[in-house]
């Protein structure tokens, strides 16, 4: 029989029935589950690997991460300090409060370090204002004074958003009502940065509301929340990113000094990890090789279990079909013809399963750094089942093509 | 076209063996029309499957329209079914989910006829059985006699010299019995040999001759 009507023959098959394209969806969600869970279960077996080494990924050899996760244990003892600063300063002295940035800060906290927070500042921590005011004034911002819910005196929220004026805006206590008055211009010794009285803090203000405060931390040293934050670009220009949250990626190029970021944290009391990915990568093929091996077994063992599925559902599929083959037989169908049949028609599906779950993979990894890194030993895991399923359907279709007696086939018996 | 010597046929099962054919042996010319008619067992099935080359015989000779059908292997069998033998089944046996049109085209496909042949071929013999107007229908949208001319289609465009006929109007009553077995005349006018199982003995009368079968031999 000749190609081109066996695939004429495929295409009315595929056009006519209903089932067809059941099977293929069954095979699809099949095929991505095998797909996903092989990706995943090589990616859970990775990124076990690197975990445990504090490394995310990179698909380059020459590029380091930093873990400055301490950098983020010292923010947070800095922000909840601060609160608790706002609220014991509250009691001894009459606080002015100045606005720094329109930024919201939690944003900012996503997206800068601390260093680039206070680079934003228009002036460091703890200035100095007119002496004989004796304010200390802080950094705040829209979120913090939101959370400690602080009221002008007439009970509204206040508003210290920034205004062209050139002048800093900022909120007094209201033990300073009598000497400064709203609209007044104070300057700062340091500075001579000029700030602008804005509102008038009532007295009555809570500073922190209770539920926030149920959920402090033990208060630490008010020496804590002025450590000094790495300052990544003063050692490496832009070859350091932010990857994740408290993880940069740093290309190693003669500009970067990763003994000198070290040392530089470690003098600031922050400790960081750096590792080489090369060496985590060659932690992987050599030293974990053992967990390694694991992760293929199991890659393995699920390849062969959605392999089977998937092959008996295409068999069964043709077997549901026996009445059919017995027809194609009565008329002049060769078992040869049927078995190309059977391999084309599998070949479609696993072809169509296939298709999808490239695209949809292609899409997932194009979201991930770390998953875009493996992809192309994820599409090769892919091919390879895809062969796998289209070598074991025709090895099955040879068989069962072999096994029916069109005879039976006619009265409904699949096999002799 | 058909010359059978002592054909035997046994069907295993766990119990024991089932003679179906006890040496059945007769002759049909070509062009002639032979009708079969036995008692349900008697064996006459199995016959018509093993002179259609759906079976396996274990004993015997048989010889299709000058070819010796012993000792010959899978693909020989094939391409003699194929060349030679053409079915019209009691059921119909028409595949479900393809159109009236795409049924009568399967022998033509497999033959390997080129397709605008395939559809003039197809069209003609439609014309003929009348079902020209029913082409694009599935067979589960026609009635009984409908769905048994289209089988009788396909038998026709295949142009094979042997049509095997297992109970063709079994499924049918008796207007489109009649209608059916004219039909058969038909092919029988175009030179075909017609090999038809029956145990309606009207319709058996349209044959030229009745070959009796009775618990696997010819009485």
């Amino acid at each position: 029989m000749k190609f081109q009507n066996l695939i004429y023959l495929c295409t009315l098959r595929i056009f006519n029935k209903l089932r067809f394209f059941i099977i293929s969806v069954l095979l699809m969600l099949a095929g991505i589950l095998v797909f996903y869970g092989t990706f995943y279960t090589f990616l859970y077996s990775v990124s076990n690997i690197l975990n445990e080494r504090h490394v995310l990924g990179s698909n380059h050899n020459n590029i380091y991460k930093i873990e400055s996760k301490y950098i983020s244990f010292a923010y947070d003892k800095y922000y909840e300090n601060y609160r608790d600063f706002l609220i014991e300063q509250r009691k001894k002295y009459p606080i002015g409060v100045y606005w720094t940035t329109s930024e919201n800060l939690t944003n900012n906290f996503d997206s800068h370090t601390i260093t680039q927070m206070q680079q934003m500042c228009p002036d460091l921590i703890n200035p100095q204002l007119p002496d004989e005011l004796m304010i200390p004034t802080l950094i705040g911002d829209c979120s913090l004074l939101n959370s400690v819910g602080i009221h002008d005196m007439d009970g509204n929220p206040i508003d210290l958003s920034i205004r062209d004026n050139g002048y800093i805006e900022i909120a007094i206590g209201s033990s300073l009502s009598k000497w400064i008055h709203i609209g007044d211009v104070l300057t700062a010794n340091s500075s001579n940065k000029k700030f602008i009285v804005t509102s008038i803090i009532a007295e009555n203000s809570e500073w922190v509301q209770s539920e926030l405060l149920d959920n402090h931390v033990q208060p630490v040293s008010l020496n804590y929340y002025i450590i000094k934050p790495i300052n990544l670009s003063d050692y490496t220009g832009e070859e350091c990113t932010l990857y994740i949250n408290n993880v940069y990626l740093c290309e190693k190029n003669a500009k970067t000094d990763i003994s000198n970021i070290e040392k530089s944290a470690q003098d600031s009391n922050i400790y960081i990890d750096i590792l080489s990915m090369s060496q985590a990568e060659r932690h992987i093929l050599k030293e974990n090789n053992q967990e390694f091996q694991f992760s293929i077994v199991l890659v393995c063992f699920m390849m062969i279990t959605v392999i089977t599925i998937i092959t008996i559902l295409s068999v069964l599929s043709w077997l549901g079909d026996s009445h059919d083959i017995g027809i194609l037989y009565a008329n002049g169908f060769s078992n040869k013809d049927i078995f190309l049949l059977m391999v084309i028609i599998n070949l479609i599906k696993f072809i169509f399963a296939g298709c999808i779950s490239f695209i949809l993979l292609s899409n997932m990894t194009m979201q991930s750094f770390t998953l875009d890194n493996y992809k192309y030993i994820v599409y090769f895991v892919i091919l390879l089942i895809l062969l796998i399923l289209v070598i074991i359907s025709a090895v099955l279709s040879y068989i069962v093509v072999n096994r029916m007696s069109p005879c039976n086939l006619l009265k409904g018996e699949r096999f002799d | 076209m058909i010359k059978i010597t002592n054909l035997k046929k046994n069907y295993i099962t766990k119990d024991c063996v089932v003679e179906a054919l006890k040496g059945v042996s007769f002759d049909v010319k070509p062009g002639e029309f032979v009708s079969i008619m036995g008692e349900s067992g008697s064996g006459k099935s199995t016959l018509l499957n093993c002179i259609g080359l759906m079976d396996y015989f274990d004993d015997g000779e048989y010889e299709l329209n000058g070819l010796k059908i012993n000792g010959m292997t899978t693909k020989q069998l094939n391409l003699a079914r194929r060349n030679n033998i053409s079915f019209i089944f009691q059921n119909y046996e028409l595949m479900r989910n393809y159109s009236v049109y795409e049924n009568i085209e399967v022998p033509l496909l497999a033959k390997n006829m080129k397709f605008k042949l395939r559809k003039t071929h197809i069209e003609e013999v439609a014309e003929k059985l009348n079902i020209a107007e029913y082409l694009k229908n599935y067979p589960y949208q026609l009635s009984g006699g409908q769905q048994q001319r289209v089988a009788i289609a396909r038998a026709m465009v295949s142009d094979n010299p042997l049509i095997l006929a297992d109970e063709p109007t079994g499924a049918l009553d008796r207007k489109n019995s009649t209608a059916l077995m004219e039909y058969l005349l038909l092919l029988k006018n175009m030179s075909k040999t017609i090999l038809m199982v029956t145990h309606d003995k009207n319709m058996a009368e349209y044959s030229e001759r009745i070959i009796y079968i009775e618990d696997g031999k010819i009485v």
